[in-house]
Order: structure tokens, then C-alpha cells, then sequence
């Protein structure tokens, strides 16, 4: 049973002569804790294909099951809700919020969902993350690999079925870089984490289970 | 009083007495205060009306959880018989929408342990297929010679020949062997790696003792920048194996006078060790399959060697939560790069 399927995805900009096809036609699957590396070239549709994947665009036509779930069935709000649960965002300029802490911006998406975090789970992601001592920092003090690797907790703290993660090092040198990938990597082996990466950078995506490679809107291997 | 341990029954029943005296109470102070029957009768119609609202409510609260429960056990009931699952609005903001999207969770996660464990009686049966495989030849070829030797006469010269072609058959099925037990130790899981905080130069010079009489052979020069008193969380044994596949695979590939060079890097994270060579290069399109078990380049099957170093040191490297990465041009040599995690 795959965690995530895509079947005949397509995204269309524009109408008649000026159409544009960011997506046209993307079909593949992902299985329960696999690292997956979505490669392309910019204005290849890989961002679009991720904000798809999760829910935050709608396509023009196809569908995107996450956990046999249809995304387009979904009104706005659950669509939030399941958002919340069971997919994990970590975004190239980290996204973070800059007026809470960083134990506060980890523990998020569980609070917004009613809920308290399991903290024992927490503990070993904060301690995996190497953040114990960086918790009552504020956002804008550290680092953009610190930033970053706050910015993974916070995917993975609601342990969601699947995490996207959009160019995660776009914004870091090379040594960051290998540090934040190398923790994916980790997240992914040791909480069986399914995570779903979109890069440009071939040598990034060697550290993944599976790549696909993807080119003008279509899976090219 | 301990919540947790009254009965609802119990509860109730001290609720209701508690109720009723507390009102008759109230009513008689009514009486002596006012000494109007009307007022009290109103009392006791108000009290009434209470208590029968009272009743709806925890009527409508015991239907509430009696559903509650019912359709979380119809959610494990069909949970258990592998049978679809219940139609739950697993989005709703509710308790047992909450409660059922974690025990899916849970479900999924079973399952799939269910399927990993599979995978692995597969993967096993994989490896020994492959180890009986790779015997194969070395021992019919020993079984080939010894015939020969029993069955003709030979001059001294070509026995000896022969002899030494058998010495070379017994050093491959040898080294098979080693390395299929190691293998197979790492992938049954009967070797946990041991992580102890140790001085990773120590680990190195364990790891180029065993490429030193080879190198001295092809005339290579080795250079080795580790940052002194460094340590890590890390098994040193199987770590030195790992990184000692490394480099056993840069003399190999590495034509003679060449040059081999081992940087150690301290990052924020993970410590990183590069292994460089100036030797033959790996095509990209080969970069992802020489990690896989048994896999030769076909560009050098010249070369002695079964394909399970790399595999073995991605093993190693990954079960201590490191990852490792290949930089590579074809004629310009490659960088293998170990990154082990500081914590």
C-alpha cells in the first residue's frame, strides 16, 4: 500500500496559445518510509508538483491520494485539518515563526491540533536534531542550518505520514547542507519517516532511496 | 476521593441524594422564611423541572459515549479482521477522529512491519543464494585441479603449477567466505554496532595498517589531515572496516605512483571523512549501483574483487545514523565521503 499515489496530475497555467504546462501528466507512488528525491531544473514544475502533493494548489486535473485519501474530495477546512496531521512542510527559507521561541514553533502543529506533543518522541527528535540547548533561542539568533534543522522537528514532531520538503537546502553552504541532508537522511532510516524531497542538485539526491527525475511537467526516469 | 476508581452508578446515585437534600433543604429554610405554601410549592415544580432536564442530559451524554465507544470498537473489530476500514471522518475535529486517526497510525505502522519482516526473509534468502552462487566457482575449480593432480602424471614443475593455481583458488574462496560473514552478520543483525566515544585518528591508523604493504607495492603516496585529538561517538571496529574498504578500493583503482589522500572535516553535525584517489573514476551513471551488494562495474572485471566492500561500508556507515556520498569524474579520480553523526 503506498503512502502516496499520483495519477495523471496535470497543472495548466493560461488558456489557447499562451497555455503553459507546469505539470502534464505525473504519475508515480511513493511507499511507507522511502526518501524520495524529486529532481529538475528550475521551471521543470517540481514546486508545483510538491505544492500539489500537499494540498496547497489545486490541479487541473488528476488526483492525489495521500493515504487513500483524495485530496481534491476535501472541502478547505478539512483539507487543514488533514494537512495539519499528516503531511510535515519544510521550506527552503525555513518559514518559521519569528515572534515564538524555538520549542514553541516545534510544538506548532500539535498544539493547533488540540493536542500535546508526545514527549518522549519530542526529547529524541530535539536530541537527534542537536537542539537541546538552542530551545528557548528565538528563530532570528540562529543560525539558517540551525533554522532549518528547527524547521525539520517541527515537520516531524506530529509524526505526519509523509514529509515534503522544498529545495531544504537551497538557502545553505555546502557544509550546512550536508548536515541538514545527512539529518533527513536519519529522520528517514531511524523513525521510518516517508519523506518526499524536491531539489536542482544531483548530488544531493544521491542520498535518497529512489529519484525522479522530472522535466517541463513530465517524469522523464 | 479517587475519580478514577468510583463507579458512574455510585457517582450518580451520591449526585442525586446530594441534589435532592441540599433543594429540601433550601426549601424548608423558604418555608420558614416566607411561610407561604405557594412558594414553596413553586420550589418544588422548579426543583422538578431541574431534575427532569438533568435526566435529559445525562441521557443524551450516555447515548454520546455509548456511540463513542461502539464505533471505535466496530474501527478495531475491522482493524482485526483485515476487512475495509470504517467510514470515520478522519478530518473532523473531534475526539474520535483524533483517537482513530492515530490508531490507523498504528495499524499502518504494524502492517508494515508485518511486510518488513518479509522483506527480510526475502533479502536473506537473496544472500544465500548469492553466497552459494559465488562459491561455485573457486570450489569447482579446486575440486578441477585435485582431480587432475590424482588422475595424471606430471613433471615436478607442473604440479607445482598446478598447486599454485589451487593456493590462488583457496585465497579467493577465503577471502568470499570473510566477507560473506561479515555480511551476513550485519544484515541477521547479530552484530549491534557498539557506539564508544573514541579518538578517530586511532580508527584511521587501524583502517590504513591493512593497505600499507599494497601500497608500498604500487609506489603510492598517502597523506592523511586529521585534526589531532579528535573523538567521536562511533564503533571503532566495524568503522575501521568500513573506511579500510575505502581505501583497499583507491589502491585497487588507483594506477601506480598515484595519490591517495584522507581529509578529516569537523562540521556542525556529523564528522567527515573524505577518501580521494587519483585513480580511474566512477561514471555517473554507475554512482548509485556501486553501493549494491554484488555489483561490479563492468569496466573492471579485470580487477580482482566480489562488489561487497562499498556495500559493507554503506552498512556500516548507515546503522551508525552517518550517510555516505560519492564525487567522481572518470579519469580524474573519486572522493568517497564518510559522514558519521557527533550525537
Amino acid at each position: 500500500m503506498s503512502i502516496l499515489q499520483t495519477t495523471d496530475l496535470r497543472k495548466y497555467y493560461g488558456a489557447g496559445p499562451n497555455i503553459t504546462r507546469a505539470l502534464d501528466g505525473v504519475s508515480f507512488c511513493v511507499e511507507e518510509g522511502e526518501f524520495v528525491a524529486v529532481v529538475g531544473t528550475s521551471g521543470s514544475g517540481k514546486s508545483t508538483l510538491l505544492n500539489m502533493m500537499g494540498g496547497l494548489d489545486v490541479p487541473t486535473s488528476g488526483s492525489v491520494r495521500v493515504r487513500e485519501k483524495e485530496l481534491a474530495d476535501m472541502d478547505d477546512e478539512q483539507l487543514t485539518i488533514f494537512r495539519r496531521r499528516n503531511i510535515g512542510f519544510i521550506f527552503q527559507n525555513y518559514n518559521l515563526s519569528p515572534i515564538l521561541n524555538v520549542y514553541e514553533n516545534i510544538v506548532l502543529p500539535v498544539e493547533l491540533d488540540g493536542d500535546t506533543a508526545d514527549q518522549k518522541f519530542l526529547e529524541g527528535v530535539i536530541s537527534m536534531l542537536g537542539l537541546q540547548d538552542k530551545l528557548h533561542n528565538m528563530p532570528g539568533n540562529l543560525s539558517g542550518g540551525q533554522q532549518q534543522r528547527v524547521a525539520i522537528a517541527r515537520a516531524l514532531v506530529a509524526k505526519p505520514a509523509i514529509v515534503l520538503a522544498d529545495e531544504p537546502t537551497g538557502n545553505l553552504d555546502s557544509r550546512t547542507s550536508a548536515d541538514v541532508l545527512g539529518l533527513l537522511q536519519r529522520t528517514s532510516n531511524e523513525l521510518n519517516q516517508t519523506i518526499v524531497m524536491i531539489t536542482h542538485n544531483d548530488s544531493i539526491a544521491q542520498l535518497a532511496d529512489r529519484i525522479i527525475r522530472i522535466e517541463d511537467g513530465r517524469i522523464v526516469s | 476521593m479517587n475519580l478514577q476508581n468510583l463507579p458512574l452508578r455510585k457517582f450518580l446515585l451520591l449526585l442525586v441524594t446530594a441534589a435532592t437534600a441540599t433543594s429540601a433543604l433550601l426549601l424548608i429554610l423558604f418555608y420558614l422564611f416566607t411561610g407561604s405554601n405557594m412558594t414553596v410549592a413553586c420550589g418544588v415544580v422548579l426543583t422538578a423541572v431541574n431534575f427532569a432536564w438533568g435526566a435529559v442530559l445525562l441521557h443524551f451524554l450516555q447515548r454520546k459515549l455509548t456511540d463513542f465507544t461502539n464505533s471505535l470498537c466496530q474501527t478495531l473489530n475491522s482493524m482485526i479482521d483485515g476487512s475495509d476500514r470504517p467510514p470515520v471522518d478522519l478530518n473532523a475535529e473531534t475526539s474520535l477522529s483524533r483517537i482513530t486517526h492515530r490508531v490507523e497510525r498504528l495499524y499502518n505502522i504494524m502492517q508494515k512491519t508485518r511486510r518488513q519482516t518479509a522483506e527480510e526473509k526475502a533479502r536473506l534468502q537473496s544472500l544465500m543464494s548469492d553466497i552459494s552462487h559465488q562459491t561455485k566457482t573457486p570450489i569447482a575449480n579446486l575440486k578441477m585441479i585435485n582431480d587432475t593432480l590424482l588422475t595424471h602424471d606430471m613433471p615436478a614443475a607442473q604440479q607445482q603449477e598446478f598447486f599454485r593455481t589451487s593456493i590462488n583458488q583457496l585465497d579467493k574462496l577465503d577471502f568470499l567466505i570473510q566477507a560473506m560473514v561479515k555480511t551476513s552478520r550485519l544484515e541477521t543483525g547479530v552484530i549491534a554496532l557498539e557506539k564508544q566515544r573514541g579518538f578517530v585518528a586511532d580508527t584511521l591508523a587501524a583502517a590504513i595498517n591493512g593497505i600499507l604493504v599494497p601500497l608500498e607495492k604500487k609506489q603510492l603516496a598517502l597523506s592523511v589531515d586529521c585534526p589531532e585529538g579528535m573523538t567521536l561517538l562511533h564503533d571503532s571496529r566495524w568503522t575501521a572496516e568500513a573506511l579500510y574498504n575505502l581505501l583497499d578500493n583507491a589502491v585497487k583503482y588507483t594506477p601506480e605512483k598515484g595519490r591517495i589522500q584522507v581529509t578529516v572535516r569537523d562540521l556542525e553535525m556529523f564528522l567527515r571523512i573524505d577518501v580521494a584517489d587519483s585513480g580511474r573514476g566512477i561514471p555517473e551513471s554507475e554512482q548509485a549501483a556501486i553501493f549494491k551488494r554484488f555489483y561490479r562495474e563492468a569496466a573492471v572485471h579485470d580487477i580482482d574483487g566480489i562488489g561487497i566492500g562499498l556495500y559493507l561500508t554503506r552498512e556500516i556507515v548507515t546503522m551508525q545514523g552517518g550517510f555516505i556520498k560519492v564525487d567522481s569524474t572518470v579519469g580524474a579520480g573519486s572522493v568517497f565521503s564518510v559522514y558519521l553523526p557527533k550525537t
